[in-house]
């Protein structure tokens, strides 16, 4: 039998379940495979198409080095690749749900920032006065980067944060934060405030195509099956 | 890995001669070789997280993260300070590694480089100082054989001082000044300066913030005082006060950043955009450089109004010389003052220069 196309779905949690809705929608159907590892499942009447199940970064890693020819993940965890993945990966649909805001934060007892030109301020300041940069926080640091650069903030280190990246400032690790948001909630519990123009990026959940897969034509044919029952117009994928 | 051609032994050696010689002061210069590695922390705060993306990024002793050299001037101004030479002049040769940006050629833009250049602390801090470090990278980028190359020359001063003679408000100007070196930052900056409605925010006292912050529960101040707070408020509510700029004010700041020609003609230019008596300060000085950069054919010499440097650290005279052939991106030479830079490394203040140049972009033979 002539290699498999590759999907890669999230392998837990809510997103999971989510993915499973949106497949069912189209009258698709995912079967557990490979075990009671449960790392590999197959689509009801599509040969053709193995499904593996990942974490949602490691579905965006997998799909910048080509592993994977399609997969489910947030746009978010794409972006954060850099340009060059944004080159290689093709966002073929947003999906409606695993939405989340990607945020600039300061602490709400800083009653005279609202906005990235007073972070500016506030950042120049602070370097004149410590000598040392502002520091902000986060998993996000290409997104973080990108943005301050596209702001015209300079004057501010990163400073990378793997847990929970709203407890920083209280924490003493960092004045600011960047990190993903749905209702604000977590934010206002630390007694922080998302900046008026401090949205990064409003994200959801796509599939995601890896560009120039390589396809067999067998895997080409089980592609355009899938997204044809998926109603997706897949061009910038085939391309 | 991106490596560039390797250069024939004479043509390094005359690349590298300038940067030898005896200067005015009849010292000759020494040589110096910095570590490769570098701490990531020092480096990143000193010229700014922008250049994290062009490091390569390397576990340290005991845990803390380094990188390897980008450039030299940090590095070399490092050992020094370890050194406790705080004066005089020395040149360097090595390698230095970059990032190449997304997309550009691996000819052009290897990962690792060879960089010569010179740094000079505690010497003049005066036009015909700039001039020379600017000349020396002159002759030493065209011993690599090129015909092709220009000077491109700025200076933020000029900038302080256009602002001032077009009559841009003290706080406004100060802003548009510390955005010079960041396109994006001027623009917001041209942006905010020109808002009509500004409403002043609450004029609040440290009183009224302390009881803001009880009031609300808000322990974490992340460092930042209620004094400072409340000053930085005053200030806002001063800046509120000052007249906002004026369409006419905001397009002759465009013109001028948009100014590029040769340095005769750009004076011109810039005078006919309602430059005065400030600017002719600036100017004086201006006419030293251009008689001291008499080494250099004058058609090859452009005064760029909006050029602030390739690091944020320059604060004053700039200089880039790059070749037609390989285009603007990749400077064969660059340089400059950064007497804030080597003021914060050595904990007093201190005039300093300096300037390097690529021998495998200077060299005309590389592409062959």
């Amino acid at each position: 039998m002539s290699a498999p196309l590759i999907l890669a779905l999230p392998s837990k949690g809510r997103l999971k379940e989510q993915v499973e809705a949106w497949l069912a929608e189209s009258g698709l159907t995912l079967s557990a495979a490979g075990g009671t590892r449960g790392y590999l499942a197959t689509l009801d009447g599509f040969d053709g198409v193995e499904v593996r199940l990942l974490s949602a970064g490691m579905i965006a890693a997998a799909l910048d080095a080509g592993e994977v020819h399609l997969g489910v993940t947030g746009e978010d965890l794409l972006r954060e690749r850099g340009e060059g993945a944004m080159t290689r990966v093709v966002l073929l649909k947003g999906l409606g749900f695993g939405r989340a805001d990607v945020v600039v934060a300061a602490p709400q007892a800083w009653i005279d920032v609202v906005s990235m030109d007073d972070v500016d301020d506030v950042a120049h300041a602070f370097l004149a006065r410590t000598g040392g940069r502002l520091r902000v926080a986060t998993k996000y640091a290409n997104l973080t980067r990108a943005f301050f650069a596209a702001k015209g903030v300079g004057d501010y280190r990163i400073v990378a944060s793997d847990g929970a990246t709203e407890g920083a400032p209280a924490q003493g690790l960092a004045e600011l934060i960047v990190d993903i948001t749905t209702t604000g909630a977590t934010l206002s519990a630390n007694a922080l405030k998302i900046l008026d123009d401090g949205v990064i990026l409003r994200s959801e959940a796509n599939l995601a195509g890896r560009r120039d897969a390589g396809l067999s034509p067998a895997q080409n044919r089980a592609a355009e099956k899938l997204l044809n029952q998926l109603k997706i117009g897949a061009d910038s994928f085939f391309a | 890995m991106r490596i560039e051609a390797r250069i024939p032994d004479p043509v390094l050696q005359r690349i590298r001669a300038p940067f030898r010689r005896v200067d005015a002061s009849g010292a000759k210069p020494e040589r110096i070789d910095p570590p490769v590695i570098q701490p990531l922390d020092l480096l990143l705060d000193l010229s700014g997280e922008a250049m994290r993306e062009r490091l390569f990024v390397v576990q340290g002793e005991d845990g803390a993260e380094a990188c390897l050299r980008p450039d030299f001037t940090i590095p070399v101004a490092r050992h020094l300070v370890d050194r406790g030479a705080l004066s005089g002049r020395w040149y360097y040769q090595g390698q230095a590694f970059r990032i190449a940006p997304l997309g550009a050629a691996p000819a052009i833009h290897p990962s690792e480089f060879l960089q010569i250049g010179i740094e000079a602390f505690g010497g003049p801090d005066d036009a015909s100082a700039d001039a020379e470090i600017a000349t020396l990278a002159w002759e030493s980028a065209a011993a690599g054989g090129r015909d092709d190359l220009s000077l491109r020359i700025g200076d933020v001063s000029f900038f302080r001082a256009f602002l001032s003679d077009i009559g841009v408000p003290g706080i406004a100007a100060g802003r548009l000044q510390r955005a010079f070196t960041r396109p994006n930052r001027l623009r917001a900056e041209i942006a905010r300066a020109r808002r009509t409605a500004q409403v002043p925010p609450a004029a609040l006292g440290v009183a009224e913030i302390e009881r803001l912050w009880a009031e609300q529960g808000l322990e974490q101040t992340c460092g930042r005082t209620a004094q400072e707070i409340a000053d930085r408020l005053a200030h806002r509510t001063r800046e509120t006060m000052e007249p906002c700029l004026t369409d006419e004010q905001a397009m002759r700041i465009e013109q001028y950043l948009d100014i590029s020609d040769r340095p005769a003609d750009a004076l011109a230019r810039i005078r006919a955009l309602g430059a005065g008596s400030a600017f002719e300060t600036e100017s004086k000085w201006w006419s030293l450089l251009i008689g001291d950069l008499s080494g250099i054919p004058n058609d090859r010499i452009t005064f760029d109004a909006g050029f602030g440097g390739p690091f944020s650290y320059y604060d004053g005279f700039v200089f880039e010389i790059v070749s037609k052939a390989l285009g603007s991106d990749a400077a064969v030479a660059a340089g400059g003052r950064y007497d804030t830079l080597a003021a914060q490394l050595l904990g007093r203040p201190v005039a300093a220069a300096g300037c390097m140049v690529r021998p495998a972009r200077a060299w005309n033979g590389a592409a062959q």
